[in-house]
């Protein structure tokens, strides 16, 4: 985990200077949807806004968070903020990197955002909380800025969390933890989260005779028939080298996409 | 002053008998590819109380949202889901902490009706209703959708616009951890008359044809046909990738 300072990360891709920009002029409008639709294995983002934030202790009849411009605002010494929001990414997806934009205006305030896998509990073993990426933020007291983190972590919705062989069921959320120490206040703006499509890796075994492990194309072919969007001629083979008709383009490509429905 | 608005506004919504899912962040659904079965996991950190700050006392912790009501009232909680048009829904898994021995949480998918100027709302129950039938302690509880659902955006029937979230029932000291949908993309049905004379309704490939013409994707070769017994050049390839997913955004 590498804390990369703002300068690091305009400096990191032409890409990023320009979503920067647009992030620290608007904010987080509205709660952003959970998924991008960008398609491909290049690198995107998806922002979740403050509005999609939940604070973990509703605590009813003070005034410690209410949102103005996108951003929501934290201003209670007496406790710390823990606000929550669910992250939803598809399964195989690699995050890189997570940033925050956030307002400190707060001396010793803080705004610290994790990435957290839920694992979820049954038969008798109680769930459990697994930090899977952050913490991610820097202590400021001048104002609006953002902050960001590179890693690596790929998005499952089962994993063997705890190493005992059994994979457990899983769910993501970000949380955020804001503190302030009574002169100025903390704010959040959102949290960009950075990440990319992964193609599933190869089985041990292959799905076709006529495309053995040690083919080129074998990883991405096993991919399309673990999708259910080709089964091959029916004969054990998949035909890797025959040439496809507009047709049989047809099929392959509503089968991926589930194509169409009109409403 | 806000809150106290705020307060007012969902009580009046609740006399009224509002939709449920309206503070709540939205639960996308995940995109992965192809008509093989997937899941969507919506947790618990994606569930609002209906009754608004002044009612209820509600802690997300470890995950899970828990109904700490300190008058030990029951609270109601939602989360809004959204999949692809055309999804089909088979099963639901909810995650639950049940404290008592008599009152079990439940959890269920609804359909809210979105009306346009004037007429009556309305929200369906879709699918089973699943139930933490056990007595303290975190658990599991699926139940398949029989027959599946298929989601759609609009009401079969009057065409009327639908949004879809879970709702919850949390009796005190409970907790819902998330409900995991089981789910998988179709190619949407044939429609009656074909679009291109070399692809009647009786080809093998004719609802698939159907389905790429009716998203924009392909125009056919020429007018009125789709040449589907040509071969695909490299050429043409790019061009129905990149008109079906929309490449490439930089940002």
């Amino acid at each position: 985990m590498t804390t990369v300072p703002r300068a690091g990360v305009l400096l990191a891709a032409g890409v990023w200077a320009s979503t920067v920009a647009v992030g620290q002029s608007q904010g987080a409008g509205a709660a952003a949807p959970l998924i991008a639709e960008s398609f491909g294995p290049g690198v995107q983002e998806l922002f979740i806004g403050a509005a999609a934030f939940q604070h973990t202790n509703n605590r009813s009849g003070y005034e410690i968070d209410w949102t103005t411009d996108g951003y929501l605002n934290y201003d209670d010494e007496s406790f710390l903020g823990v606000f929550v929001a669910p992250l939803v990414l598809p399964v195989g997806a690699e995050i890189s990197m997570i940033c925050t934009y956030f307002l400190d205006t707060s001396l010793g305030g803080n705004v610290t955002t994790w990435l957290d896998a839920v694992r979820l509990g049954q038969g008798g073993v109680s769930p459990g909380v697994v930090p899977v990426f952050g913490p991610v933020g820097f202590d400021t007291t001048f104002g609006y800025d953002v902050a960001c983190s590179e890693s690596s972590y790929t998005f499952r919705n089962a994993a063997d969390l705890d190493g005992d062989g059994y994979p457990e069921s899983l769910v993501h959320r970000l949380r955020v933890e804001m503190s302030e120490t009574g002169e100025g206040r903390v704010a959040l703006g959102g949290v960009n989260v950075v990440w990319r499509r992964h193609v599933s890796p190869a089985p041990a075994t292959p799905s076709f005779g006529d495309v053995p492990v040690s083919h080129p194309f074998f990883q991405f072919i096993e991919a399309l028939a673990a999708s259910g969007i080709t089964a091959g001629y029916g004969n054990g083979n998949y035909g890797v080298n025959d040439p496809i008709t507009r047709g049989q383009m047809a099929v392959f490509l509503s089968k991926a996409l589930g194509l169409h429905w009109g409403y | 002053m806000k809150r106290t608005a705020l307060a007012i506004g969902v009580m009046l919504a609740l006399e009224n008998g509002a939709a449920e899912a309206q503070h709540a962040p939205p639960n996308s659904v995940p995109k992965t590819y192809g008509t093989n079965f997937q899941t969507l996991h919506v947790g618990g950190s994606a569930f609002r109380s209906i009754y608004g700050f002044e009612t209820f006392f509600d802690a997300y912790f470890d995950g899970y949202l828990y109904n700490w009501d300190p008058s030990f009232e029951t609270d109601v909680v939602t989360a809004p889901v959204t999949l692809p048009p055309g999804a089909e829904i088979h099963a639901l898994c909810a995650y639950f902490y049940d404290f008592h021995s008599d009152a079990d949480n439940t959890v269920g998918l609804r359909a809210g009706r979105l009306i346009p100027g004037g007429g009556q709302r309305g929200v369906v129950a879709i699918g089973p209703t699943i139930s933490s039938s056990w007595d303290y302690g975190y658990g599991v509880a699926c139940a398949d959708f029989a027959p599946p659902y298929t989601y759609t955006e609009a009401a079969a029937d009057d065409g009327v616009a639908l949004t879809y979230y879970f709702l919850a029932q949390l009796p005190a000291s409970n907790a819902i951890g998330g409900v995991k949908i089981i789910w998988r993309q179709q190619v949407s049905p044939a429609p009656a008359s074909p679009t291109f004379s070399d692809v009647p309704a009786g080809h093998p490939f004719f609802q698939f044809v159907e389905a790429l013409s009716a998203s924009g994707i392909t125009g056919g070769c020429a007018p009125g046909r789709f040449c589907p017994e040509a071969p695909l050049t490299r050429g043409q390839m790019a061009v129905f990738l990149a008109k079906a997913l929309g490449l490439h955004w930089p940002y």
